[in-house]
């Protein structure tokens, strides 16, 4: 009953690797494309 | 000098206001109530989700705009938004594998949502390998602007796939299911990034125009009278 009652309450705790992965990811995706439009601009 | 052009100053707000809201993201927000921290994902995941769409769905406009007018500016406008609609659906590729590891336990699985949103930037990828296949202008405007809306027929697909079929990817989360810190900081940094990307577009867009003139044969000389 005990576990019953717990099921689906829990948290998924850490992770921060992949939180830092998935913002970093963004910056190197924005700033590349940033650079390459930079690079082609007449 | 040259004068700033309008696009680098919404650009340059539009990164002031990531900067913000991805710190608002990591330090702000309270975590999710079953992801905990996880859950941060959401505020580059999601607005990069919905603007790729949003994107490619812009270019489906402009497609339609040039088959209906034959107007250049459509096709240019083709041209950047659907370069810029393959870089978002990438890295919103990349984002739903990093958040899907800690999460599903997977990096990748053949689910519906994944699948119709990389058949959604294969197509687009091809749009833009068409493009390259000639080099006439009005050609390539035409059979691109074809292409644009036949692969835009997957946007709506890709969106409703959570809906249509049995998916591990979660429905569309209603905006009053999200409690208020997490919703604000989620609207500032969908804001910020819709600046970024009108710069990306608008700049993507200067760059066609500038290719197509220089690609533009040069006029007849004037008939000189004897």
């Amino acid at each position: 009953m005990i576990l019953l009652a717990t099921a689906g309450t829990g948290q998924i705790v850490g992770g921060w690797e992949y939180i830092i992965m998935a913002y970093v990811a963004t910056w190197v995706f924005f700033g590349g494309y940033a650079i390459s439009l930079y690079v082609r601009s007449p | 000098m040259s004068r700033l052009k309008w696009e680098h100053v919404v650009g340059i707000l539009g990164l002031l206001g990531m900067i913000g809201g991805h710190y608002a993201g990591l330090f702000v927000a309270p975590p999710e109530r079953m992801m905990g921290d996880v859950g941060r994902i959401f505020y580059v995941h999601v607005p990069v989700a919905i603007l790729s769409m949003l994107m490619f769905s812009v270019s489906g406009l402009a497609a339609f705009g040039y088959l209906m007018s034959g107007r250049m500016g459509f096709d240019w406008l083709v041209e950047s938004t659907v370069e810029v609609g393959v870089m978002l659906s990438t890295l919103l590729l990349i984002l739903g594998s990093v958040w899907a590891r800690p999460t599903w336990g997977v990096w990748w699985t053949w689910d519906p949502r994944l699948i119709t949103a990389t058949v959604l930037l294969l197509t687009f990828v091809g749009v833009m390998l068409l493009r390259g296949a000639t080099t006439n202008p009005e050609k390539r405007a035409t059979w691109s602007s074809v292409a644009t809306l036949i692969a835009w027929v997957n946007v709506p697909i890709t969106y409703k796939s959570v809906q249509w079929w049995r998916s591990l990817h979660q429905i569309q989360t209603p905006q009053d299911a999200i409690s208020e810190p997490m919703r604000i900081v989620y609207y500032e940094n969908m804001i910020a990034m819709i600046l970024v990307l009108v710069w990306f577009v608008a700049w993507r867009w200067r760059i066609a125009k500038a290719t197509a003139m220089a690609e533009a044969p040069e006029p007849l000389p004037a008939e000189v009278s004897p």
